[in-house]
C-alpha cells in the first residue's frame, strides 16, 4: 500500500471561521511534499489535525490506517513552528527525555547533528539564539526513525548556511518508505528538494501534484508558479 | 509511559515544593523557638502581643506557603498541556490518562506533602501559643482534644481528609483549566471563572448536604453543661468534616472524567 496518508472530508471550524472546508487529501510514501499557500490558508491547522492537536469538527485522517493516537504518534515525527521545549532544560536532557519516550530516537545520530552544526550538548536552551533552538529541535525530530516527517517551517529562522546543512540532512538522511510534509514560505530554498507540492487557499486544496509537471506544464518554477496563483 | 512521565516531571518540578516545604518548616522553627523564650501571661486578662504576633506571623507564612504551592502547580499545568510545551507533551507516544495521571500524583503528593507538614508543625505552636496564654501550666491542647474524640479516629479523619482534599483540589483545577480551553479567546480567565464557578457549586451541594445535620445540631444542642455542649459539638464537627470528604471525593471523580474527556476529545491547541 503506498498511501501513508489519507484525508477525508475534513472540516474544521473556529467559531464562526472555516480553516478547513471539506479537505480530501492522499500522501504517498517515499515523497518529499511542500504543503504550501498563503497565511491563514489552513497549513497549520491541518498539520495540527494529522499530530492530534486539533480535533476536526467533521471529516477522518487515516495515518497507515489508523486515527491519530499513540498509534500515529510514533510513526510521526512532528516539528512545530514554535519553541515546543522547556527552555530551563538543558540539549542532553532533551536527547534523555526523546530517548525515553521515542523507541524510534536515533541517539548518536543526533549527537553527530548536534556536533556538525557545534551545538554544546551542556547548553541550556534559554541561552542558546532564537535560531539555535530551532536547529536543535529539528535534529530532534530529524534523528528519529519515523513513517512521516511533518515539519512546519522548519528553516525560517536559521541562517542560510544552516539551512543548507539541514536541507542536507532532510535530503540523505531519511528512509525511501517515509514521507516529508513540509510547510513553508521560502519556497525558492526548498523547491530543489521537493518531489510533490499541495497548494492550499482558504482552507481547501487548490493544487496537488509533483514539482515535475508544475515544471513541464507551465513552465516555471514552482516559486514563480506559487507567486503566479496567489498574486495580490 | 507513565513511569517515564513521573520521572521527568518530577525532575522538572522538585525544585520549588522543596523550597516551600523547606520554608515553612524553618518559620516553624524560628516561631517554636520564640513562643518558647517569651515568658507566659501574668493574669487570665494579659494577652501578651509579642506571641500573639508570631502565631499571626507563622500562620500567614504557612498560608502563603501552601498557597504558593499551589499556584505554580496548577501553572504547571497549564504550561505544560496547553501552551507551547503542549505541543510535545501532546505528540507524545502516550494516552492523556498518563499526561493526567502523571501530573495528578506528583502534584498531589506535594500538596499532602505540606499539608502534613503544616499539620504537625501547626500543633505544637499551638501548644506553645495556648500555653502563654493561659495560666495554668497543666493545660494542653492535645489532652484537651483527647477528651472529645478518639486520637486514632482523628489521625485517620485527618489522613483522610488530607489525601482527599488534595487530590480533589488539583483535579478541581485541572478541570478548570481543561474547560478554559474551550474557549476562543481569554483562556486563562475563562480557567479562573470555571474554578469560581466550579468552587461556588461546590459550597452549594456542601451546604445542602450540612443542613440537615446543622438544624439537627442546633435544635438538640444541650447546654446545660460546658462539657455535653463541647461533646455535642465535636460529634457535629466530625460528621460534618466526614461529609465534606465524601463531597471532596464525589467532586475529584467528576472533575477527573471531564478533564480526560477535553483531552481525549476536544483538545485544541492555539
Amino acid at each position: 500500500m503506498n498511501n501513508l496518508v489519507t484525508v477525508s472530508h475534513l472540516t474544521k471550524k473556529y467559531g464562526h471561521k472555516t480553516a478547513l472546508s471539506d479537505l480530501s487529501l492522499t500522501l504517498n510514501r517515499g515523497r518529499i511534499i511542500g504543503l504550501l499557500g498563503p497565511n491563514g490558508c489552513g497549513k497549520s491547522t491541518l498539520i495540527k489535525c494529522m499530530n492530534g492537536l486539533l480535533v476536526p469538527n467533521k471529516g477522518e485522517i487515516l495515518i497507515e490506517g489508523s486515527k491519530p493516537g499513540i498509534e500515529t504518534k510514533k510513526k510521526i515525527s512532528y516539528l512545530p513552528e514554535r519553541s515546543y521545549c522547556q527552555s530551563n532544560m538543558q540539549v542532553r536532557e532533551l536527547l534523555s527525555y526523546f530517548s525515553d519516550f521515542y523507541e524510534n530516537f536515533l541517539l548518536e545520530k543526533a549527537r553527530a547533528m548536534l556536533a556538525d552544526l557545534d551545538i554544546d550538548e551542556k547548553s541550556s536552551l534559554k541561552s542558546l539564539s532564537k535560531g539555535t533552538k530551532e536547529k536543535v529541535q529539528l535534529i530532534l525530530v530529524m534523528a528519529r526513525d519515523v513513517s512521516l516527517y511533518i515539519l512546519d517551517e522548519p528553516i525560517a529562522g536559521v541562517d542560510p548556511a544552516a539551512r543548507d546543512y539541514i536541507l542536507k540532512t532532510i535530503l540523505t538522511d531519511y528512509s525511501e518508505n517515509a514521507s516529508i510534509l513540509m510547510s513553508t514560505h521560502l519556497i525558492s530554498d526548498i523547491e530543489a528538494i521537493l518531489d510533490d507540492v499541495i497548494f492550499m487557499k482558504e482552507g481547501q486544496i487548490l493544487l496537488s501534484t509533483d514539482t515535475e509537471s508544475i515544471r513541464a506544464e507551465h513552465g516555471k518554477s514552482v516559486d514563480a508558479y506559487f507567486r503566479e496563483v496567489f498574486a495580490c | 509511559m507513565l513511569g517515564k512521565l513521573l520521572k521527568h516531571e518530577f525532575k522538572e518540578t522538585w525544585k520549588l515544593p522543596v523550597l516551600v516545604c523547606v520554608l515553612v518548616f524553618a518559620v516553624f522553627l524560628a516561631t517554636y523557638w520564640y513562643l518558647g523564650n517569651i515568658p507566659p501571661a501574668a493574669s487570665e486578662d494579659e494577652i501578651s502581643m509579642a506571641a500573639m504576633m508570631a502565631f499571626l506571623l507563622f500562620t500567614i507564612a504557612v498560608i502563603c506557603g501552601n498557597f504558593a504551592l499551589l499556584i505554580y502547580l496548577a501553572v504547571r499545568f497549564y504550561k505544560n498541556l496547553y501552551t507551547d510545551e503542549g505541543y510535545l507533551m501532546h505528540t507524545l507516544p502516550v494516552t492523556p490518562r498518563s499526561l493526567i495521571l502523571s501530573k495528578l500524583i506528583l502534584s498531589s503528593s506535594w500538596m499532602i506533602l505540606i499539608s502534613f507538614e503544616i499539620f504537625f508543625t501547626i500543633f505544637p505552636v499551638m501548644e506553645r501559643f495556648f500555653q502563654l496564654l493561659s495560666t495554668d501550666p497543666q493545660i494542653s491542647l492535645y489532652t484537651a482534644l483527647g477528651e472529645y474524640i478518639s486520637i486514632s479516629e482523628f489521625v485517620l479523619l485527618v489522613v483522610v481528609s488530607v489525601i482527599i482534599s488534595s487530590i480533589s483540589s488539583m483535579l478541581t483545577i485541572y478541570a478548570s483549566i481543561s474547560l478554559g480551553q474551550l474557549f476562543g479567546k481569554h483562556k486563562v480567565l475563562a480557567s479562573v471563572l470555571c474554578y469560581i464557578g466550579f468552587s461556588a457549586i461546590t459550597q452549594i451541594i456542601t451546604s445542602i448536604f450540612m443542613t440537615p445535620y446543622m438544624v439537627s445540631y442546633v435544635i438538640t444542642l444541650d447546654t446545660t453543661t460546658a462539657a455535653a455542649a463541647s461533646f455535642q459539638f465535636w460529634e457535629f464537627f466530625r460528621t460534618i468534616l466526614w461529609i465534606g470528604v465524601g463531597i471532596s471525593a464525589i467532586l475529584a471523580v467528576l472533575c477527573y472524567i471531564l478533564t480526560e474527556y477535553i483531552m481525549k476529545k476536544c483538545l485544541n491547541l492555539d
